[in-house]
């Protein structure tokens, strides 16, 4: 009787492993029927391609030539903050009327004490 | 064609050659991504990332293994990489799949209910195939989705056949142990 028990329970044990062996070859089985974008050749070309662009702009672009350009830029840079410097000064003597009483002043026409 | 004279042909400067090359084992790569990150979208992209490096890198294979042999190392390291890089991604993806789960679940609460637990299921094994230990994963990896004989998983490792089989039966220990609850205790 115990013999058969023990029996019974390795057997159901075995049941259970080769069930979630099916579950997981199932969803290997489900995973591998996901065919690749037939496109993605085409794709990988491209990019290699571009890559390559992008190797021979890198060479074919002396590095004294990229110093130019970051020192022009500085230039630049540096000039427009000079220029602002310089009316800096210059902007405190300017005054801007926004007061509407004395865009339309009543004694330019009257004339009275205007002088 | 063989590889040799496809590898020959690319080293030339045969794009036409690599295209070929490319056709004949990009399912092949794209299964093992599979594999590992079990999305279309990710393993198309280790599968760009596989080529370009194959086709960067094709001066400096000696031809001491077999292209394959070559490949397959590149698509591990390439795909152990993604997932590195990705992990974050990742597991807000899961939390994503969990919550879009319970929403979708439609007006036959019946067919709902299977679907949900169909879904948790693929979630439950999808997890336990990524928790496995790097070694274990990738021999498990070779084994079902490429259905490799285990005198290459061991060439591609670079182990012996001994230590892949060993791979191979802790790995199916272990999935075992995560998964018992879906055959119930």
């Amino acid at each position: 009787m115990l013999k058969l028990c023990r029996a019974t329970t390795e057997k159901a044990a075995k049941l259970k492993v080769m069930k979630l062996d099916r579950y997981i070859d199932d969803f290997i089985r489900k995973e591998k029927e996901v065919e690749v974008n037939p496109y993605l050749t085409t794709r990988v070309l491209a990019e290699l391609e571009k890559q390559d662009e992008a190797a021979i702009l890198r060479t074919t672009v002396p590095i004294w030539k990229k110093a130019v350009v970051a020192a022009s830029i500085v230039l630049v840079m540096a000039a427009g903050y000079g220029l602002g410097s310089m009316v800096k000064g210059e902007k405190e003597h300017i005054a801007i009327n926004i007061n509407d009483a004395q865009l339309e002043n009543l004694n330019l026409y009257t004339a009275i004490g205007y002088e | 064609m063989a590889d040799e004279q496809l590898i020959e042909k690319i080293l030339s400067g045969d794009r036409e050659a690599f295209r070929l090359l490319m056709e004949k084992y990009q399912q092949r790569v794209f299964h093992v991504a599979m594999g590992f990150v079990h999305s279309k979208q990710d393993a198309e992209d280790i599968t760009q990332e596989v080529f370009i490096r194959v086709f960067r890198s094709l001066e400096s294979f000696k031809e001491q293994s077999l292209f394959s042999t070559w490949l397959y190392r590149i698509t591990l390291n390439c795909s152990i990489n993604h997932v590195k890089k990705n992990k974050r991604r990742n597991f807000l993806t899961d939390a994503g799949e969990g919550l879009m789960s319970l929403f979708n679940r439609g007006d036959e609460e019946r067919s709902a209910h299977q679907q949900l637990e169909a879904t948790e299921k693929e979630r439950a094994i999808r997890k336990a195939i990524d928790g496995l230990p790097g070694k274990q994963r990738e021999a498990f990896i070779l084994s079902k989705y490429e259905e490799l004989p285990q005198r290459e998983i061991a060439a591609i490792m670079q182990t012996t056949e001994g230590a892949v089989e060993q791979l191979l039966v802790r790995a199916k220990k272990q999935l075992q142990k995560k998964l018992a609850h879906l055959v119930g205790n």
